[in-house]
């Protein structure tokens, strides 16, 4: 039995070193991290010919002298565990600046191979490479692949395998001449084809960097992603909300039905626990869209030319036009947000975009709005919601630009940014990146929201049988509503114990709510009913809903997502009697602005330290106890 | 010599669009050996792709790529033109 062969890969940024292990090792692969742009190192292991590989795909470098922290992690991996095999993957289109790193790597005194990668794109570009000159100059074998073609993966699993040679004979270098020596190398292998036509890149960025249509294109790109992403996912919520909390959580509740359990443990089960993984599920479809939506912009090039446009308005206000697609994933989840900004250059660009994100309205909030919005402002639902989401980034900025001035000047704030020529996604990695991050919220804020779930059960059922104001959710928001009267949300001891799970996870509001004014609602579910007959009306269910979505985009102007049926009677009802149109303004302000949930202040604290994780909740607390207070108090001058 | 070789030296933010120049220095701060690695190094030839309005970044092509950059990193970098280039 071989032992495993430790396999690296490694190279620039853009060089689809991700795209490549990803067809290397398909499902096998695993990943604790928010790819897209790699910000972790990711792992596979495979067999090839009875050996065992344990492929690591490392953050894209562009030399072995880290400045940022997916840098330090690839560095600091490749340095303190030297691998069996680092694979260099190089992008032949881009050759002179990768090769700067194959030389680095060269005296590192590992086996090295060299994958030049789009190499299809390179003789689409008249560009032509004597890659035995190559391997013999650097005294290294190299390998020519195309990731999307699956003929590349054998080739490459062969070369893997292989025994290779430890190169010598390359003495370390000093920057510069390092950089004389990869021109010297470069003019004698690779032979370029002098027509220079405008190649396609060029004609699409007169246009999408063009100073005026840039913007517009920008804003209808942005558009298209809200648009598709919530008409396409509103019928999709509907149903799989519906999904397992009616039939999984049925099933299940017939099924314990069976013990004659306790009436505790019964109302246990579906207003916490089936309650919650509803709840979580429910957002899949949403989020799912957004990154695909967000990952087709990045990997085909788009979102470089983004943050491009973007950084002067962002350095305005202190951010830069890197922050942007970490902002716009917040839209999304605040969680892999976080973790996104390790692709940002500077600590201080990092930590500038990190005080603010929270405001980014993620998706955990919409259902508040949407049960707000629909009760009270039916005719101006989409209005509504959208001013809501505006409100968040204007806030996000506002405070940005506070914070900005509070920064001593200067900083090491840097926009050094690749334009890469536009690509096709490549397909399978982009499934890949869309459930990666998925996954993220799943097990980042998804166990999260579970947990709060059956916490907030127990909060409003015990002791259990009392009447709901006397439980102990009752008793303290009862002793913290003169805290909320400033707000207009005082009177009613229950519209405050909805504001307290908000603190946890914002997702749980509308649960809380819903436990607070139907707790009836358990009895609903009605185990009698046959499976068959139940299985068939759900995949009804999920047909009619697929149709709804299919069509959705064609219905109109607006997004769709934010025309909703009417909810659930019971929380409605509750709702329209315990609020104003004012009142319910203000709740949904309070929470769009009130603190990150639990996940992302862990996230937080990992990536910035426990100080700054506090100081940011201290600002989203103050922030959002005095947006909602100002409003109340305009409102009520005002009228109404 | 019979013609007369217009030198001109400058920094990277002020060379027009579409015009090539050769680099001859970069100013020593902590970001220089970071520009020098991704391209912007004395001796290599850049040329200026676009400039985006309000003082925006700079999209330039340099040892066969595009980069972008801030006008403020652009300044760090002294640039050559000369009218045979």
């Amino acid at each position: 039995v071989n032992a495993v062969r430790r396999i690296a890969f490694v190279g620039n940024p853009n060089a689809g070193k991700s795209a490549l292990i990803n067809l290397l090792a398909g499902s096998a692969l695993k990943t604790g991290n928010w790819p897209g742009v790699t910000v972790d190192k990711a792992e596979a292991e495979i067999t090839h010919e009875g050996m065992r590989l344990r492929l690591t795909d490392l953050p894209g470098i562009y030399d072995l002298q880290p400045s940022k922290t997916d840098e330090r992690i690839a560095v600091g991996s490749l340095l303190s565990e030297p691998p069996d095999l680092i694979v260099n993957v190089v992008d032949l289109t881009n050759l002179r600046r990768h090769l700067n790193l194959t030389l680095e790597l060269t005296g590192l005194g590992r086996p090295l191979l060299v994958v030049l990668n789009f190499g299809d794109e390179a003789a689409r570009h008249g560009m032509s490479v004597d890659t035995d000159a190559l391997a013999h100059r650097l005294g290294v074998p190299v390998l020519t692949t195309t990731a999307v073609r699956p003929d590349s993966r054998t080739a490459l699993l062969d070369a893997l395998t292989r025994d290779i040679a430890v190169p010598g004979g390359q003495p370390a270098l000093a920057a510069g001449e390092r950089r004389t020596q990869v021109r010297q190398i470069y003019a004698d292998c690779v032979r370029q084809a002098t027509t220079k036509t405008a190649a396609p890149r060029d004609r699409a960025d007169r246009w999408l960097l063009h100073p005026i249509l840039g913007p517009v294109a920008l804003l209808a790109a942005l558009y298209l992603v809200f648009k598709l992403t919530f008409d396409l996912s509103g019928p999709l919520i509907d149903w799989s909300e519906g999904f397992v909390t009616d039939y999984l959580g049925g099933m299940l509740l017939s099924l314990v039905g069976v013990l004659h359990p306790p009436g505790w443990v019964v109302s246990l089960l579906a207003d916490g626990v089936i309650a919650g993984v509803g709840l979580v599920v429910s957002f899949v479809p949403l989020l799912a869209l957004l990154y695909l939506c967000i990952a087709v912009l990045e990997q085909s090039g788009y979102m470089a030319r983004a943050a491009v446009l973007l950084d002067r308005l962002m350095q305005r206000v202190g951010l830069n036009g890197k922050a942007f697609i970490p902002m716009l994933l917040g839209f999304g989840c605040n969680v892999p947000a976080v973790y996104a900004l390790r692709a940002l250059d500077s600590d201080a660009d990092r930590r500038a975009t990190a005080a603010v994100l929270p405001f980014m309205s993620c998706g955990a909030r919409l259902p508040i709005y949407m049960l707000f919005t629909t009760v009270f402002f039916e005719r101006h639902q989409a209005g509504v919601i959208l001013g809501l989401y505006l409100a968040g980034v204007a806030v996000a900025l506002g405070w940005s630009l506070i914070l900005m001035r509070r920064r001593p000047p200067g900083g090491d704030s840097a926009l050094l940014l690749e334009l890469p020529p536009y690509r096709n996604p490549f397909r399978p990695f982009l499934w890949r990146t869309v459930w990666w991050r998925v996954r993220g919220f799943l097990s980042g804020a998804g166990g999260v929201i579970a947990l709060c779930m059956i916490l907030i059960w127990t909060l409003t059922n015990l002791p259990y049988g009392a009447a709901p104001a006397r439980t102990l959710l009752g008793g303290t928001a009862h002793a913290a509503a003169p805290v909320f009267r400033p707000l207009g949300l005082g009177d009613d001891w229950r519209p405050v114990a909805a504001v307290v799970p908000g603190f946890v996870a914002k997702e749980v509001v509308v649960g809380a709510l819903g436990q607070l004014y139907a707790p009836a609602a358990a009895d609903a579910a009605e185990p009698a009913e046959d499976l068959l007959r139940q299985t068939a009306a759900q995949s009804a269910g999920l047909i009619a809903a697929i149709g709804d979505a299919a069509r959705a985009p064609f219905a109109g102007w607006v997004p769709g997502v934010f025309r909703t049926e009417p909810a659930d009677d019971g929380i409605a009802a509750g709702v329209r009697s315990a609020f104003t149109p004012l009142t319910a303004l203000v709740f949904m302000t309070f929470n769009l602005l009130l603190m990150p949930c639990v996940a992302t202040m862990g996230a937080l604290a990992q990536e910035f330290g426990r100080r700054f994780m506090l100081v940011t909740l201290g600002r989203t607390l103050i922030t959002a106890y005095a947006a909602a207070a100002a409003l109340y108090q305009i409102g009520r001058l005002l009228g109404y | 010599m019979a013609f007369v070789l217009m030198e001109k030296v400058m920094t990277l933010d002020q060379l027009p669009a579409a015009r090539t120049a050769s680099i001859l220095d970069i100013a020593s701060c902590p970001l220089a050996e970071r520009l020098a690695c991704m391209g912007l190094a004395p001796g290599e030839a850049v040329r200026v792709i676009r400039k985006l309005p309000w003082g925006g970044p700079i999209e330039c092509e340099v040892i066969g790529y595009r980069l972008a950059l801030r006008r403020s990193e652009a300044a760090l970098v002294t640039v050559s033109t000369d009218a045979a280039a």
